[in-house]
């Protein structure tokens, strides 16, 4: 297997007003594999979002670097970075939030596979392509973002994310704001699009239960810090940390 | 027999005021005292219209049809003074967010006394500061006189959940309604919470309805569950009966679409929610697995399961696989 993401040491520190401090991220290193799903899993405040932040280089880490397919993302800009940023793609918890309200989804769809497909003629069949794949009629194309169900949205979101063929999809909280059944419509369809395109998928969420149904690995956050790591199994049966511990009691048995 | 259950629904209808379709449809629901209730369902089917019924703030909700009976008096027949004094000394409750029902910079003992003395003039300050930190210290505030000095803005929402539902307690209400109150806050602090309730119940007897979508919740807390679906309650009755042996279709589908620790993937429900619900008959029909024409005409009874356990699905189940 080809290590997809390598995060070395990463930490980062935000200045408060009065000159204090707050370590949001402190030392942290993680890997995902070709065709891996990794779940990162911790309660609000312990960096999860952060970490998501720092990898996709929407901010800048003090120190350490992440390297995303042999490229590391903290020393390259300019065309090297966007080519870089083709090889992975986000998806976030308020799926409206993340497409613009003017646009149909459709014309959303279009502009991120302008990138990748010159043809227009291409890119209308290969539109229709990708939310067939998401479980979307078509005539959704036409509509907006506002005229959807939350979850539908999210399958658009999708769609958008797979358009350039990333490796690495990074889904920060992607099904929290959705009711259980429309959540677990989704994450079949992560898994299903992960078997087929040997997708390689981070997974942040606070629900334990919800990553241990198809994450392999999975990285427990407290404070910033890896607090546990390994084998999701291996975590629930036997969790060392007293807050790994509370996910493991939380959850409906 | 009125005198049996604290809360008595019946056959409760409700429109929003300004709306043509009815929200809820036939409800009938009983609370008795000391007893837990955990109304589950999806956003939309109807669970926050139930409490605001219950609640009757004025311009929340129309009822069209059915009584909601406190101490076996109808509510609506009460004068808006009457329910006031209810509201709050009777019937206490808690929102999802607790700056809904928190003053963010006004200090935490000042909001007790505002909520004690609306109701009894004779309260002091010093009594209600004193009922104030016994509160606090039954739910386990390490430093009850601090959090009496802070203003909500000082504190986490964990923190401010917790203490409104303190205030909440302080009239000592018969039934505390809860309105997702766990679920803007981190497992961790929401185990605490539901562990807070519970203690609650024990040392005041408070009867609670919580409205929630997290089973893992309902699992803990309930000592009644019913479930909600397209602004009906499908199935209900004592906890283990709704949640290890479902009988509605929609209650299976809803509890296999909840992720547990067995390395499965959760099971979604195909199809979408309709935009508006069937008046009369199964509002489930267009997406059950089992549905047969008859189902999309038969107008719904309840149907006994066993015991207290009634569903208003009338098919036989196909199985009745264990769902622990």
């Amino acid at each position: 297997m080809q290590t997809i993401l390598e995060v070395s040491h990463v930490t980062k520190t935000f200045h408060e007003r009065g000159g204090r401090t707050f370590r949001a991220v402190d030392d942290i290193s993680l890997t995902v594999e070709t065709g891996e799903c990794v779940g990162i899993v911790g309660e609000s405040g312990s960096g999860k979002s952060t970490l998501a932040r720092i990898i996709t280089r929407l901010i800048l880490p003090d120190s350490g670097s992440v390297t995303l397919c042999g490229t590391e993302l903290t020393a390259v800009k300019g065309a090297a970075l966007r080519a870089a940023y083709r090889d992975m793609k986000m998806i976030f918890q308020e799926p409206r939030s993340s497409f613009d309200p003017r646009l149909t989804l459709g014309e959303s769809l279009d502009d991120a596979l302008k990138t990748v497909v010159p043809e227009r003629a291409q890119r209308m069949s290969d539109a229709k392509q990708l939310f067939e794949k998401v479980g979307l009629d078509t005539h959704f194309l036409k509509l907006y973002p506002t005229q959807v169900s939350g979850g539908e949205c999210q399958r658009a979101a999708i769609a958008r994310a797979i358009a350039q063929k990333p490796r690495l999809l990074i889904c920060d909280e992607a099904t929290s704001a959705l009711d259980v059944s429309v959540q677990a419509q989704i994450i079949g369809l992560l898994n299903e699009i992960r078997r087929e395109s040997g997708l390689s998928l981070l997974f942040i969420s606070h629900d334990l239960a919800l990553v241990s149904s198809f994450c392999g690995r999975t990285y427990v956050l407290h404070d910033g810090k890896v607090v546990e790591q390994g084998a999701t199994a291996q975590i629930i049966r036997a969790p060392s940390q007293p807050y790994t511990k509370q996910l493991v009691n939380s959850v409906l048995t | 027999m009125q005198e049996k259950h604290l809360v008595d629904i019946r056959n409760l209808s409700v429109r929003y005021p300004d709306a043509q379709e009815t929200i809820l449809h036939d409800v009938n629901l009983t609370i008795s005292a000391g007893e837990i209730t955990c109304v589950i369902g999806e956003s939309g089917s109807g669970k926050s219209t139930l409490l605001n019924a219950v609640l009757q703030l004025p311009g929340r909700v129309e009822i069209t049809d059915g009584q909601v009976l406190f101490r076996g008096n109808d509510l609506q027949q009460l004068t808006p003074r009457q329910m006031q004094s209810i509201r709050g000394r009777e019937i206490g409750v808690v929102f999802q967010e607790p700056g809904a029902s928190l003053d963010p910079i006004r200090k935490i003992h000042k909001q007790f006394y505002d909520a004690l003395h609306a109701h009894d003039r004779s309260v002091t300050k010093a009594e209600a500061r004193q009922k104030a930190a016994a509160l606090l210290q039954s739910m386990e505030f390490k430093d009850p006189e601090r959090i009496l000095e802070s203003c909500p803005a000082q504190l986490s929402g964990g923190m401010n959940q917790r203490v409104a539902i303190a205030a909440a307690m302080a009239l000592e209400p018969a039934i505390l309604l809860a309105d997702e109150p766990t679920s803007a806050l981190d497992v961790t602090v929401q185990a605490q919470v539901v562990e807070e309730l519970l203690h609650l119940r024990a040392q005041y007897g408070t009867s609670i309805l919580l409205i929630t979508h997290n089973m893992g919740v309902a699992a803990k807390l309930a000592d009644q569950v019913a479930v909600m679906y397209g602004g009906r309650i499908v199935e209900c009755g004592p906890r283990n009966d709704v949640l290890h042996h479902p009988a509605h279709p929609y209650t299976r589908a809803l509890l296999a679409a909840v992720p547990r620790l067995d390395e499965k993937l959760p099971q979604g429900i195909p199809g979408r929610k309709p935009e508006i619900f069937p008046e009369r008959n199964c509002s489930f029909a267009s997406r059950c697995p089992y549905a047969e024409e008859l189902c999309k005409q038969a107008i719904l009874q309840p149907h006994t399961v066993s015991g207290q356990h009634w569903t208003l699905c009338g098919k036989e189940a196909p199985d009745h696989a264990d769902n622990s």
